[in-house]
């Protein structure tokens, strides 16, 4: 019989959230390894009515043998202004902070009364799903047992969800930690100081069986923060996907193309790579491009506000909209130099960096100095790290197009190699072993 | 493009053109933000902004960015800076706490009540600082969109929706969760 699953993943397709593709590796290598997969995701409705944003070609990407069990949530705010109440509207900030309050205490009620016991006084906007979460994983349960039970956050939530499901099957559990939950990811000081969440987090760490980060510094910052702990931090890079790269790059041949690909947010340093791009325009083959690739902003709403941010086409700039998965190894093999806009420091590292890495093409990696991103790049040869300023990021433009018009094949095909280690069947392998040892699944007869 | 301040109150009609779009920014830095991206693509687009801006900082530098064309935005903009006029409202006076900070006893009811108190109120008290403005732009043609920049100009965004009962209210830009 066939190990099982139980994974709790609040984005998982059709969100687009930026955490879709490692879930879906998980499962695919959870599926590879010979598990029997059900993953707990939210509804539609909640994509659909209050993000306002799905990509429905990812519904394609989840392996055919994967049961999903899509329990509701809802921030209880509507998006639309016009359809919140009176007093939500008049008093949105106390409609907002009620809103899990009031969920707590059904939670207490339904305590009382002989129902689950409330485990979730935490800040998360999310924690009014914990309870279903675990109504539904205790019933699939109980009509086929989980051997591990494995959350992804954020929501954080999730994990409360991981670890109160394990109480209930008896069985372990981990925790796979797309960003730190109580520590800043952009400066590393303590994000969440009330005593509550740190407690639940305290709890969460002390009970998994192994907590799971994107790099080396967020699992450091853990084992920094939670030394009785610190050999349960394990790092699973997020990789890239095979598919995405393309399998021969063409040569570089000018007029060159610059291409950002990835959903754009306000914490991109877009305005210095704009300015930069106007100001390296002149030094530049005639007709070269920069290409901007992906949704703008994660809710629907970012879209307009960030669209009227950008420049012009007569700039030799064109946004050309999001690119589908399928298409993405196709958008590569377009450009002749890749721009990755990375926000904050040592701990962000950004899942495109590893399909970066893959390219064998010059890379201009905009983050500041020390960053998670540059760090990973830093012995690529045909890797250019800028300051987020206009300035250093001309230069690197410039620098990016020498590296284009000289590049020699021998290399970029050796960089490809090399960074095979990244491909996401590599990369999250370690994450299934570790589960599968801690279930021991191995020693079954 | 002109930019003109005004306190709340005295919001000049004349200003706004046919085509406009209405802004509440909200108190924060992070409504300032918001407010001053959808400023600088309307601008950007030919439209005037009638921007309401809550928070309490110099209003110098809001608009995002320069247009990388160097051209100058169209449209009009026309800042109706309430802050001042907020901070001697009720709710503005329980959130800092004056006096009642210097005594401990005092303070300890201001922080775990009043505070809240003030911080519960002040969405419906901006509304209240901005509301004179809006009767006086409700002979003007609708403005082509509504948004809000933060929570707290979401009880203005909510009003002026029951004026203008088509126009389109969203958010500025927000934090997403993904």
């Amino acid at each position: 019989m066939k190990p099982h699953l139980l994974y709790i993943a609040f984005w998982y397709p059709p969100s687009r959230a930026s955490g879709v593709y490692r879930a879906l590796a998980t499962t695919r290598e959870f599926i590879a390894a010979g598990w029997d997969v059900t993953v707990i995701t939210c509804t539609r409705e909640f994509l659909e009515d209050e993000i306002g944003s799905t990509d429905e070609s990812l519904l394609a990407e989840i392996p055919s043998s994967v049961r999903v069990a899509r329990v509701p949530f809802t921030f209880g705010l509507a998006v639309d202004v016009r359809l919140l109440s009176w007093f939500s509207a008049n008093f949105p900030t106390v409609a907002r902070a009620l809103h899990p309050r009031t969920a707590s205490l059904r939670g207490t009620i339904t305590a009382i009364s002989g129902g689950a016991p409330v485990s979730h006084r935490f800040a998360d906007n999310y924690v009014t799903w914990i309870e279903p979460v675990v109504e539904e994983g205790a019933r699939i349960h109980s009509r086929h047992a989980f051997d591990h039970i494995l959350a992804t956050g954020n929501p954080y939530s999730s994990f409360e969800a991981a670890r109160r499901l394990s109480e209930i099957a008896g069985t372990g559990f981990s925790v796979d930690y797309r960003d730190p939950w109580t520590i800043d990811v952009f400066t590393g000081n303590a994000e969440i100081t009330d005593r509550a969440t740190r407690a639940v987090e305290r709890q969460i760490v002390a009970s998994a069986d192994t907590c799971f980060h994107v790099n080396e510094a967020i699992a450091g910052a853990y084992r920094r923060l939670y030394p009785e702990y610190a050999h349960k931090q394990q790092v699973v890079h997020n990789g890239y996907d095979a598919e995405s790269i393309p399998p021969s790059p063409r040569s570089a041949t000018p007029p060159y193309k610059f291409g950002i690909l990835g959903t754009a947010n306000d914490r991109w340093p877009l305005d210095a790579i704009f300015k930069a791009w106007k100001a390296s325009m002149p030094g530049l083959p005639a007709g070269s491009e920069l290409l901007l690739a992906g949704h703008l902003g994660y809710f629907a709403r970012s879209q307009d506000v960030l669209e009227a941010y950008l420049p012009n086409d007569s700039s030799g700039f064109r946004y050309i909209g999001p690119v589908p998965k399928a298409e993405v190894a196709d958008f590569y093999d377009s450009i002749d130099v890749l721009i990755l806009p990375v926000p904050g420091g040592v701990m962000v590292t950004s899942g495109k960096v590893f399909e970066a890495l893959a390219l064998g093409k010059p890379i201009v990696c905009v983050q500041s100095k020390g960053g998670g991103a540059r760090a990973l790049l830093e012995s690529h040869p045909l890797a250019i790290g800028a300051e987020p300023n206009p300035e250093s990021v001309k230069s690197a433009i410039e620098e990016a197009a020498r590296m284009a018009r000289d590049l020699d094949p021998s290399l970029s095909a050796e960089i490809r190699f090399k960074n095979t280690r990244y491909e996401r069947h590599i990369a999250m392998q370690p994450m299934v072993d570790a589960i599968t040892t801690s279930s021991q699944i191995g020693d079954r007869p | 493009m002109t930019v003109t301040h005004a306190p709340p109150g005295q919001l000049d009609v004349g200003l706004v053109g046919e085509r406009w779009i209405l802004i509440f920014g909200g108190v924060t830095r992070q409504g300032r933000r918001n407010a001053g991206r959808a400023a600088s693509g309307a601008l950007e687009s030919g439209l005037d902004v009638v921007w309401f801006d809550g928070f309490d900082e110099a209003t110098e530098g809001v608009l995002e960015r320069e247009p990388l064309d160097g051209t100058q935005p169209a449209g009009n903009l026309v800042v109706v800076d309430f802050a001042e006029a907020q901070s001697r409202t009720t709710s503005s006076r329980l959130r800092s706490g004056g006096s009642l900070r210097s005594n401990p006893v005092a303070r300890w009811i201001w922080k775990v009540l009043l505070r809240r108190i003030g911080s519960a109120l002040r969405p419906r008290s901006c509304w209240l600082v901005v509301k004179r403005d809006l009767r006086a732009l409700q002979g003007h043609s609708p403005p082509e969109a509504i948004v809000h920049g933060d929570d707290y100009a979401i009880t203005s965004a909510w009003h002026s929706g029951r004026i203008w009962r088509s126009v389109q209210i969203r958010t500025g830009w927000s934090n997403g969760e993904a």
